[in-house]
């Protein structure tokens, strides 16, 4: 279990930022940022950027997403913005408006 | 650590930091910091080692942490023995455990402006912190004999005495009017902080006390105010004496902090 759990219901007006796993089925309106993995669960919806080491997406992200390892884009994922990460996956269902950087050398 | 986790539905971890406000629903467990008001329809906990630096508004609020801002809640507030707060504090229920660390306003009890929901007192609860030993009466009727008799033995003997009588006489004439007279408001809160308060306050009274036989050798001048005193602490230390306030140990067993004239709490 995440380190980190922003349930449904809960809405953070600013930016969230933490060293381990963070999980996310509310609303943040603003960044998030991890050093470790990134779950953004179904009901969620993320207005900022979004940062960690591992990044699933499965709810409503507007803004970049940048992962060191990897993004998912799991079905149901609503993503406007870039993708900056070296590994990119984007099931069926998924939607995505945006660039996408795969170089290795950032982040 | 799990078991707690499904408890609350929403956790902030100890190395999360949230810079801005949160809202919603749902419950809320802080172990990290949150730098910015917490307006929840939810429990809040903030956990221990955990800082939050804002307003918390909630259903229920149970500090084991630090919070800079005040407390709001709708039902309760607990400040666990290692909680530390820094604000006001605005809820029909406070407790606050032995070792806890509060500075601010407290209001509780049915006019604070929340709603109220007709919750048990929770008075034993913190008050099993202290022995319940009764007062003695004797210390119980004397302590405002202090009060008055103190100021007219002044007259007497201020010059002799110095700073120490002094500071005794500005104690005694402190008490009668901000805790005895004014009091009502907070007493009838009927809370155990108030109450923890109380006790800090009554206890520099008490040390007058015994200094203060000479007062008998002024004659009937004296006795009459020790009458007066006598029958003003019978009606007005009744209620307080009746919880059962043990005499002296008390003030060390207690949360640490002493209620000043603007209703300060210091930690």
């Amino acid at each position: 279990m995440a380190d980190t759990i922003i349930s449904s219901g809960l809405i953070i007006d600013g930016n969230l930022k933490a060293d381990g796993s963070v999980r996310i089925d509310g609303q943040v309106l603003g960044r998030v940022q991890s050093s470790a993995a990134v779950e953004l669960g179904p009901t969620s919806s993320v207005s900022a950027d979004v940062q960690g080491q591992r990044v699933s997406v499965a709810g409503t992200v507007l803004g970049n997403v940048q992962a060191s390892e990897r993004v998912d884009l799991l079905s149901g994922a609503r993503l406007t913005g870039d993708v900056r990460a070296p590994r990119l996956t984007i099931a069926d269902g998924a939607s995505f408006r945006g660039k996408v950087d795969m170089e290795a050398g950032h982040d | 650590m799990t078991e707690e986790r499904a408890r609350m539905s929403s956790v902030l971890g100890a190395t999360g930091l949230v810079l801005g406000n949160v809202q919603g629903q749902g419950d809320f467990e802080v172990r990290g910091r949150v730098q910015g008001d917490i307006v929840l329809d939810g429990r809040v906990l903030v956990a221990g080692g955990a800082l939050v630096l804002g307003t918390i508004e909630a259903i229920q609020i149970l500090v084991s942490g630090t919070v800079r801002g005040d407390l709001i809640a709708e039902e309760g507030v607990e400040i666990t023995g290692s909680g530390q707060v820094e604000g006001n504090v605005t809820s029909p229920r406070v407790a606050i455990e032995s070792g806890a660390k509060v500075r601010g306003h407290l209001r509780t009890g049915d006019d604070s402006p929340v709603a109220v929901r007709g919750a048990p007192d929770l008075r034993p609860a913190v008050e099993a912190a202290p022995s319940p030993v009764a007062v003695p009466p004797v210390a119980a009727a004397a302590a405002p004999v202090a009060a008055t008799p103190a100021a007219a033995a002044d007259g007497a003997e201020q010059r002799a005495a110095g700073g120490k009588k002094r500071r005794r006489r500005r104690r005694g004439g402190d008490r009668p009017a901000s805790v005895d007279a004014n009091g009502p408001p907070t007493d009838a809160a009927g809370t155990a902080a108030t109450h923890v308060d109380e006790g800090r306050r009554d206890t520099p009274p008490l040390r007058p006390t015994r200094p203060s036989a000479p007062l008998r050798a002024e004659g009937t001048r004296a006795e009459g105010t020790r009458a007066e005193a006598t029958r003003a602490a019978s009606t007005l230390d009744a209620p307080p004496s009746s919880d059962g306030r043990p005499p002296r140990k008390r003030g060390k067993a207690l949360p640490t902090f002493v209620k000043g004239a603007r209703g300060h709490l210091r930690g």
